[in-house]
């Protein structure tokens, strides 16, 4: 039950703004990606960037990489453009998204935070437009083959938790994540589920919490009535996990928590105040903070110069490296950047280095067993905790989110 | 058992934090009347002044009084400005004037913090609280019952014991009253305003620790905190203490007990709904609630204008460009539903905040409908209209019961269990992922927005006109006429033979189907149908946005629609300004404020006022209903229904322990005059209230020719013959003297429902109302409103109404009052004729003795509710028992200069107005010999 809040003035307008873009264009269609031998190369984000539901913060963490590399004179002599399209959590915005990135003749999509993934991947394979840094929230981000994860996802993200609340000495655990993303939270809970049977785990309670629920604390009785001593936990709205947090540990001090770590940010820790020591987060690489990662360093030295004051989490690390990842991929192409090209080029990888925030990448071979996650090739996490306003890794090592 | 305690515990500690918004609430509807949709802004200004001076090194409890009394100043600064300039505007301009406040806050929260929650420092202990057997809950949980009573304690203490507290209850009952005590009303309600917006600051800073602190979470608050405040009329601090609570504690059980998190979340609501339903007696209104409503249109807009508006539509449609086309789309369909809710509220003067609940209902049913079996555009379209009807009803029945600003209040209760249990509830809606739904095509031909946006639009603006001229021809009908008379005064209506209940059902049913057809072509928009828009806030927008433009005329919907979320101006203003939306809400909620001061009826009504200025020539054929009369004979008796005979039999009314009526017998036959006469308190004003059916409850038996009407309601009776006035007129003051005839003389079969739909019938006044219009001397002020005559055209227009409805018997509730010499002379001769010219049964109650008397065949005469005497004028006027009643003590013989005699024979208004004056007061002489 929202109150009178930006729905009601500005997101019909917002919506009918980005469907006006699809309905000037008529259907689309698979014009999108193949001109741009010449001149400006074009690459699009799209996904939920609304504050409060989404994840503002992404498109500027990729446009500092655009700038830097158009400061260093572009990719071949070609300067980069970054089209930015926020689909304010609807599925008919994001689907006009697709196609108004279609329509800009986008050679690459990079590191979407879409909802809907199901319903703007087929938009995209079909215009053969590669996405690079998918965030697996969706059984389509990990399974099209226009889809080049480079983190381990949403879906992993979930996976980990349970190897993480064991490493803590959680016995019983479940999970108490958002219950009305629809398919996203089915597939939250599918990938949690497939890290209790990984780490040998019982299917544990999984509740649902209303994100506009105002007070957590019924909800968090509801899962610990079944007696467990591990959660993981998880809010579209990053911000509430700190209540939720707030409220399980007034109601079981001793409880192990562990949180996903895309969205935990400055302001979240702010408000995680001294909850924040008590949890363990699940990460999809190197921190922010670990500065002896080459990749991290460079992210670091590009958001202080182009994005200056903006949040360092799990997701602008993402949104910056897969744009650093095409970056480096389209060096290798001259100037046959097309999507096509692109497309091809992302499909051969090997070994390919992600500066330490990531193992190095190889996108020639499928996972069998991720959870049917099939293009998950990097199906690791490190797990991290929160010390002094930060998140650090607690021993930086690279572990599988989907075996023991 | 363990475990409902602690969910009990749980919802107490967050219902407590309702409890003391709920109370702000109450003080400030206390203090001045209105019912304030700022609450929740007045939350956010108290808990980020305690965030920022807490973030800022300020000790935490310094910060958070400096909350509380930065949100006490605000509270009373914006009821100085906005609220008092108000006084004599209709609540729901003073409700919009609060909404504009908190859409500012909310601006302005936005811009500075964004949609992120803060971190909120906590007055209260944070750590846990064991309840034994390994079951624990924050500290602050259990801190926040205990200062939830305490506060009730001391507020309920203050407002009954202190010099304040009582001047604010008088303030409630009499505003005026309270002046001549020499206590400003003003400032009254201003210091209750600065209490009731610091108790909602100190709820929103001991809640934010728990929920988070957010522009939106404590802008929540507003909702719990209305509903406890209704649980407790608003009126009793208790009340709304057991209101808050039992929200709080709903609400978590609920999440305990049922796994849809939707249907948890709609319990509170349809519990509330559930009490409301069973409470078993109406809400008691403010007196400042029935003062002023917002002025109603004539729906006469010459054709020309009709014409050129259409010509300009349909160009911007097809020549402006897909873009324009998909906006005008929108436009349209929200001028569709703004026209649902001059319906239900500007006709039918039902207060609806549950406009999107409908609309979004009836785009569900048409969304499931076309995912699931592929039923084209146009089927949907029709059979969403059609499921609304009974959803309309549904929602409709507690306005039978509920009114005013405690009406909007209950239909938002309404629509926020519908959204919470439906629209909300992504396992039927399939949340932000919404339903497919198959593309719109219309005998064949694709109207696909997203292919082909003009001709979706160039659809939804048929569908808009359509319903405009729906709209139209039932203002313009009987069934408006019903609407508007029910709006002004429902005792008048059911008198007249309105159905009260079903008007209003009627009026919501429409509405609902209107708003239904709205919510398909708005989902139709999409190839997904999604329902987050479909919310209570959205309601609220819409009847802000209409109230701007003018809540009681059709081309308001237009003006509104424009200006509503995704209409051509809010999609300029985003694309041309490069205002963020915060900066838009904070620009609307300024605007909003600075317009219903400037403008509380609206801006449309400005423009017809001004029109009417500088054209009235024009104005009087296009813009005012105009009555029209056919020759009428000079004998009313061809067209007044059959007289009848009443006769009551043994009836006597107690009102809990005190019997107003005593085994009471009257009988009328027709062209008899009974005069019924008594001093104050004597029951006859009961009598008639009795016969006619506003006193339900009786024992005894009313007949009329034979036909008993007991068990009757008051339009029932009505339509079987029984006709009256009412002692304070009870004209419909916003309807002109022709609509006021014509209402009483509309046929009142639910015939007219339907045909109005299509066709507003006859224009000319019936026969009936047509020859009482000049039998009563009223035909040359048929287009004028009953306030411009004098007082005594006025009463003489409240029988010639009665008599227009075509009573087969007559009642006159005290006809004479006010009335000067003259005026009573011709109201005599009026009664004679009425009854002896025209045949009709008349009951006079009068406390005019003389005219009484020089009217009656025969006279009754009540005290204390038991028949004292019956019998002729003379007889009466001799009789021993009358003597007594209204002199006390002596014997007719007694009595100075009275010959023995209570009244003179004499011609009416003559000594015998003494008498009157006397008996006017309460117990006085029964009159005086000449």
């Amino acid at each position: 039950m929202p109150k009178i809040k930006l729905a009601a003035l500005a997101s019909l307008a917002l919506t009918l703004g980005a469907v006006t873009a699809c309905s000037s264009g008529g259907s689309g269609g698979s014009s999108g990606g193949s001109a741009a031998t010449g001149g400006t190369i074009t690459i699009g984000i799209t996904g939920s960037f609304t504050a409060g539901t989404g994840y503002p913060s992404i498109p500027l963490s990729a446009q500092a990489r655009v700038d830097a590399i158009n400061a260093a004179g572009g990719i071949n002599g070609r300067k980069v453009k970054l089209v930015s399209c926020s689909d304010n959590l609807n599925v008919n915005t994001a689907i006009a998204c697709a196609q108004k990135l279609l329509q800009q003749k986008v050679v690459a999509v990079v590191s979407p935070l879409s909802a809907f993934g199901n319903e703007i991947y087929p938009v995209f394979n079909n215009a053969h437009i590669p996405i690079i840094g998918t965030t697996t929230g969706t059984p389509s981000d990990a399974t099209y083959p226009v889809s080049f994860p480079i983190t381990v996802g949403a879906l992993g993200g979930f996976a980990g938790m349970p190897a993480a609340l064991k490493s803590e000495g959680a016995t019983k655990i479940g999970l108490l994540d958002e219950g009305d993303l629809g398919p996203v939270t089915t597939a939250n809970e599918a990938g949690f589920a497939a890290g209790e049977k990984a780490v040998g785990f019982p299917a544990g309670p999984t509740i649902g919490v209303p994100g506009t629920a105002t007070d957590f604390g019924p909800y968090v009785a509801k899962v610990l009535e079944k007696g467990v001593n591990g959660l993981g936990i998880y809010l579209n709205n990053s911000t509430s996990e700190a209540q939720l947090a707030q409220a399980i540990l007034q109601q079981d001090p001793k409880m192990k928590i562990v949180i996903a770590g895309f969205g935990v940010n400055s302001q979240v820790i702010s408000a995680l105040g001294a909850t924040a020591s008590h949890l363990k987060v699940v990460l999809w690489g190197q921190p922010a903070s670990a500065m002896s990662a080459p990749g991290i360093a460079m992210f670091n030295a590009d958001m202080k110069k182009y994005a200056s004051g903006q949040p360092l989490d799990d997701l602008d690390i993402q949104g910056w490296a897969s744009v650093w990842l095409f970056q480096r991929v389209a060096q290798g192409l001259g100037k046959n950047i097309t999507a096509a090209s692109v497309l091809a080029a992302m499909g051969k990888l090997h070994g390919m280095s992600m500066g330490g925030i990531y193992p190095p990448l190889t996108t020639t071979t499928t996972c069998s067993g991720c959870d049917g996650a099939t293009r998950m090739f990097n199906p690791t996490i490190v797990v991290g905790k929160i010390a002094d306003g930060k998140v650090v890794a607690v021993t930086g090592k690279f572990v599988s989110a989907f075996s023991s | 058992m363990q475990a409902f305690l602690l969910f009990l515990v749980l919802g107490l500690g967050v219902g407590s934090a309702y409890v003391l918004a709920g109370q702000g609430l109450v003080l400030v509807y206390k203090g001045s009347g209105v019912l304030n949709f700022s609450q929740g802004g007045m939350a956010v200004i108290g808990g980020f002044t305690c965030y920022e001076l807490d973030a800022a090194g300020v000790p935490v409890w310094a910060a958070a009084a400096a909350g509380v009394l930065i949100a006490a100043l605000c509270g009373a600064l914006f009821y100085a400005l906005v609220i008092r300039r108000l006084a004599t505007a209709s609540n729901v301009a003073k409700l919009v004037a609060t909404l504009g406040f908190l859409t500012a806050v909310e601006g302005i929260g936005g811009i500075i913090y964004d949609g992120y929650s803060r971190p909120a420092p906590s007055l209260l202990p944070a750590g846990s609280l064991s309840l034994g057997d390994g079951i624990a809950v924050g500290q602050n949980r259990v801190w926040l019952i205990g200062i939830a009573i305490v506060f009730t304690t001391v507020l309920s203490l203050l407002y009954k014991r202190t010099k304040f507290g009582m001047a604010t209850r008088a303030s409630a009952e009499n505003e005026v009253a309270l002046a001549a005590l020499a206590r400003s009303p003003e400032r009254v309600a201003a210091i209750n305003w600065a209490i009731g917006s610091a108790l909602a600051a100190v709820a929103g800073i001991l809640l934010a620790p728990i929920t988070g602190l957010s522009v939106e979470t404590l802008g929540f608050l507003l909702y719990p905190a209305l509903a406890a405040a209704l649980v407790g009329r608003f009126e009793s601090f208790w009340l709304t203490l057991a209101g808050g609570a039992a929200m709080g504690v709903l609400q978590s059980e609920a999440a305990n007990y049922i796994n849809s998190s939707g249907w948890a979340q709609a319990v509170p609501f349809i519990a509330l709904i559930a009490f409301i339903a069973v409470r078993s007696e109406g809400l008691p209104g403010r007196s400042q609630l029935t003062t002023t409503l917002p002025r109603v249109g004539a729906a006469r807009t010459s054709w020309p204008v009709i014409v050129v508006a259409l010509a300009v539509a349909v160009y911007a449609v097809f020549a402006l460009g897909p873009s324009w086309s998909t906006v005008l789309a929108a436009t349209f369909s929200s001028a569709l539903i703004l026209l649902s809710l001059v319906v239900v509220t500007g006709i039918a003067g039902q207060l609806s905040l549950a406009q999107y609940a409908f609309a979004g209902t009836g785009a569900y049913v048409a969304a499931r409908l076309s995912a699931t079996f592929g039923l084209p555009f146009l089927a949907v379209l029709i059979i969403a209209a059609l499921v609304a009807v009974p959803v309309g009803v549904i929602v409709g029945l507690p306005a039978v019961r509920v009114r005013g600003s405690n009406l909007a209040i209950v239909t938002l209760v309404v629509s926020l269990a519908i959204s919470s249990a439906l629209l909300e509830n992504p396992s039927y809606t399939g949340g932000n992922f919404g339903l497919g739904v198959q593309p719109p095509t219309i005998f064949g031909i694709a109207v696909n927005p997203l292919l082909y946006a003009n001709r979706y639009a160039f659809v939804c603006l048929v569908v808009l006109v359509l319903a405009l001229f729906m709209v139209r021809s039932v203002r313009s009908g009987a069934a408006g006429r019903r609407m508007l008379a029910v709006r002004a005064n429902e005792r008048a209506a059911s008198a007249l033979g309105v159905s009260v209940t079903g008007t209003k059902l009627y009026a919501f049913s429409l509405s609902a189907s209107i708003a239904a057809v709205a919510g398909v072509l708005i989902v139709f928009q999409e190839s997904f149908a999604i329902f987050s828009n479909f919310t209570a806030d959205n309601s609220i927008l819409a009847i802000v946005f209409l109230v701007l433009s003018g809540v009681g005329y059709l081309s308001s919907t237009f003006v509104g629609g424009a200006v509503l979320a995704g209409g051509i101006v809010s999609y300029a203003l985003s694309q041309w300004t490069g205002w963020s939306d915060y900066t838009l809400l904070l620009v609307a909620g300024v605007l909003l404020m600075v317009s219903t001061v400037r403008t509380p009826h609206g801006g449309i009504d400005e423009i017809v006022g001004l029109t009417r200025r500088v054209a009235p020539r024009w104005m009087r054929t296009a813009g005012t209903v105009h009555t029209t009369m056919t020759p009428v004979t000079a004998d009313l008796k061809p067209v007044l229904a059959q007289p009848a005979a009443l006769s009551v039999r043994g009836l006597s009314v107690a009102f809990g322990g005190v019997r107003a009526l005593t085994d009471v017998s009257v009988d009328v036959r027709p062209g008899q005059v009974v005069g019924l006469i008594g001093p104050n308190g004597a029951g006859k004003t009961t009598l008639i209230d009795a016969i006619s059916g506003f006193v339900p409850r009786y024992s005894g038996s009313v007949t009329l020719d034979g036909k008993r009407l007991d068990g009757l309601p008051p339009h029932r009776r009505s339509a079987a013959g029984i006709g009256r006035s009412f002692q304070s007129l009870e004209l419909f003051e916003d309807m002109t003297v022709g609509e006021n005839l014509q209402v009483a003389s509309d046929p009142h079969g639910p015939g007219v429902l339907v045909t109005n739909l299509a066709w507003p019938g006859r224009s000319p006044l019936p026969a009936v109302a047509a020859v009482a219009a000049s039998q009563f001397e009223l035909a040359e002020d048929l287009d004028r409103l009953p306030s411009e005559l004098s007082y005594g055209r006025r009463r003489t227009l409240s029988i010639a109404r009665a008599i227009a409805a075509a009573p087969r018997c007559l009642l006159l509730d005290e006809p004479a009052a006010g009335l000067d010499q003259h005026e009573r002379g011709e109201l005599a001769d009026l009664i004679l004729r009425i009854a002896h010219e025209w045949g009709l049964a008349v009951l006079v109650v009068e406390h005019d003795v003389e005219l009484v008397l020089s009217v009656s065949d025969t006279v009754i005469a009540l005290d204390f509710g038991l028949k004292i005497a019956e019998g002729t004028p003379d007889e009466i006027r001799r009789d021993a028992a009358v003597i007594r009643s209204y002199i006390g003590g002596g014997e007719p013989d007694d009595q100075a200069g009275g010959a023995g005699t209570a009244g003179s024979a004499g011609s009416t208004g003559s000594a015998g107005s003494a008498a009157t004056h006397a008996a006017d007061s309460g117990r006085g002489r029964i009159g005086s010999a000449s």
